[in-house]
């Protein structure tokens, strides 16, 4: 009998979480490493009054992107090393299911380091970076990064460079999302009228259905065997 | 299609003799730098001088059919991928890595020709134009496949990764040719179709020079369709000759 | 009919030929490595084929 799918996506989340609840390795990792990121920023960019309207944007969504990276690339090599992977495969679940289940636990990892460093850098660099739209397109922003980073991780950690390839091979193709991502962050913050950046939002919902739809599609052929 | 077909080692032994070149290659190796030469004798030396850009916009001639070969060879990429999915047959994947490398190679002579074309025009090398930005993030995915074959030696999970990275990979290739419908504030031309921008700088009328059409089709033989089928085919008869030693190597180790 | 070594003191039209010539050279740059690189890789395999089947011969 097949486990139904909703079922078996809340239970690969909640291994996850319970994982994570107990060694709080990977999000510690994750936050730290956005902390030091945004500082580093801060010091390279010289972020002055001036500057931070424009770079602003653009400091938070590399910031997430590469706390993803990080979080993406644990996640998969702790799934394949502990041969997770292969028992969830053995399992009687629809590969979607699977896909859906790493995925849900990326994504919320990734948006929670987005959404704790909205106060951080509200209370750093002085701008109101908490409003409703600055959180759909973080999370519609994250979404579609984690399905790809999700698709693509499981696929590196399998080759001979592991981590090391994974920016390589994910940033090109999450580039659009992260483009959308930035535009309409940018315009939101600099508190430009609606319909001159509404375009942005739209794009990246598109984007997220496009590359969700392929991800799912993909998956089935990334974890055979 | 009946290019892939011959392209394949017999099934019967991999590692056995890989048949001789087979003669529509050979008339494609002949016909192919003819055509080069004649269209560059259109582009060069029948169509009129551009009034307001001067000698330089002849190179739009072999920027815009280059893309198209570009596009062509990775659509090649994104079949033989799907096809290597569903069949498992490794000829598959062969059309798919060659539609890579020669895209690769055709989409950077459109990116170079476009930037000595804005250079004098735009007045600068590069721009960070949506435009512009699409087509480098195409290119360096491109690349990045060639990076994650490279990185895995198993040949059947190289095989399968690159074919869905491949399909992954063409949602640049599309974004490259719809960006400019769905950004208008880009400053490249739209020269095929109808355009939503009122200031593309650069622009000219296709209808207004003469031999415009002529250099452009003439154009398009070589660069859109001869040229990538050609290199495609001498990559893909490399791969299965590859293949064919990399077997050989093996069983002289098993020995 | 088409000048092309054009200068604006005759007709008007601005000189970019030279843009034009430095196009047409990485083109040909672009093309003549891919096909060497080709040439080459066709070759080291040819040569690897060659010494696998003399090594299993003997």
């Amino acid at each position: 009998m097949k486990t139904s799918f909703f079922r078996a996506v809340s239970a690969i989340v909640r291994k996850d979480l319970r994982i994570e609840f107990r060694s709080r390795e990977l999000i510690s990792m994750m936050g730290l490493f956005a902390l030091l990121s945004i500082l580093v920023f801060s010091f390279a960019l010289e972020l002055d009054r001036i500057a931070r309207q424009e770079a602003i944007s653009g400091v938070l969504w590399v910031t997430v992107i590469f706390a993803s990276i990080l979080g993406l690339n644990r996640s998969l090599a702790a799934e394949r090393d502990q041969g997770n992977l292969d028992a969830m495969l053995l399992a009687p679940i629809d590969r979607p299911a699977v896909f859906i289940g790493k995925l849900v636990g990326n994504f919320l990892f990734s948006l929670l380091v987005g959404l704790a460093l909205l106060p951080v850098m509200a209370a750093l660099y002085n701008v109101n970076m908490i409003q409703p739209w600055v959180l759909l397109v973080l999370t519609l922003g994250t979404l579609g990064f984690s399905a790809i980073g999700t698709v693509l991780a499981t696929m590196t950690v399998q080759t001979r460079t592991r981590e090391s390839l994974l920016p390589i091979v994910l940033l090109p193709i999450a580039l659009p999302v992260l483009l959308a991502a930035v535009r309409a962050t940018t315009n939101i913050l600099s508190g430009a009228p609606q319909d001159e950046w509404i375009a942005w939002p739209q794009i990246l919902l598109v984007l997220d259905v496009i590359y969700l739809t392929l991800c799912v599609l993909l998956f089935e052929y990334v974890v055979e065997e | 299609m009946t290019a892939v077909k011959s392209m394949s080692l017999s099934t019967a032994d991999p590692a056995a003799a890989a048949p001789a070149r087979p003669r529509l290659l050979t008339i494609l190796t002949i016909v192919t730098p003819i055509a080069l030469v004649i269209s560059l004798y259109v582009a060069l030396f029948v169509a009129r001088t551009e009034v307001d850009q001067g000698d330089v916009q002849r190179l739009f001639y072999i920027h815009l059919p280059a893309f198209f070969g570009g596009f062509f060879a990775f659509t090649a990429t994104v079949v033989g991928g799907i096809a290597y999915l569903r069949t498992r047959n490794a000829k598959w994947d062969r059309l798919a890595v060659a539609g890579v490398e020669v895209g690769l190679a055709l989409s950077l002579i459109n990116l170079l020709t476009g930037m000595f074309w804005a250079r004098p025009i735009w007045n600068t090398w590069w721009t960070w134009d949506p435009r512009l930005t699409a087509e480098a993030i195409m290119v360096l995915t491109y690349f990045a496949y060639l990076m994650l074959r490279a990185g895995i030696d198993n040949a059947d999970t190289r095989r399968r990764f690159a074919a869905i990275y491949g399909v992954l990979a063409f949602t640049t290739v599309i974004i490259t040719l719809v960006i400019t419908r769905i950004r208008p504030d880009t400053i490249h031309p739209v020269v095929v179709g109808p355009s939503v921008q009122t200031e593309a700088q650069g622009m000219f009328d296709i209808q207004a020079t003469e031999g415009v059409r002529l250099a452009l089709y003439t154009g398009f033989i070589p660069w859109a369709v001869l040229i990538p089928v050609t290199l495609m085919w001498y990559r893909v008869r490399l791969e299965a000759l590859a293949e064919r030693a990399a077997l050989l190597k093996s069983r002289l180790l098993e020995r | 009919m088409p000048i092309l070594f054009q200068t604006a003191e005759v007709s008007g039209i601005p000189y970019t030929a030279d843009y034009l010539f430095g196009g047409l050279a990485v083109i040909a740059v672009i093309m003549l490595v891919f096909i060497g690189s080709l040439y080459l890789r066709f070759q080291n395999v040819r040569k690897d084929i060659a010494l696998a089947e003399q090594l299993a011969e003997e």
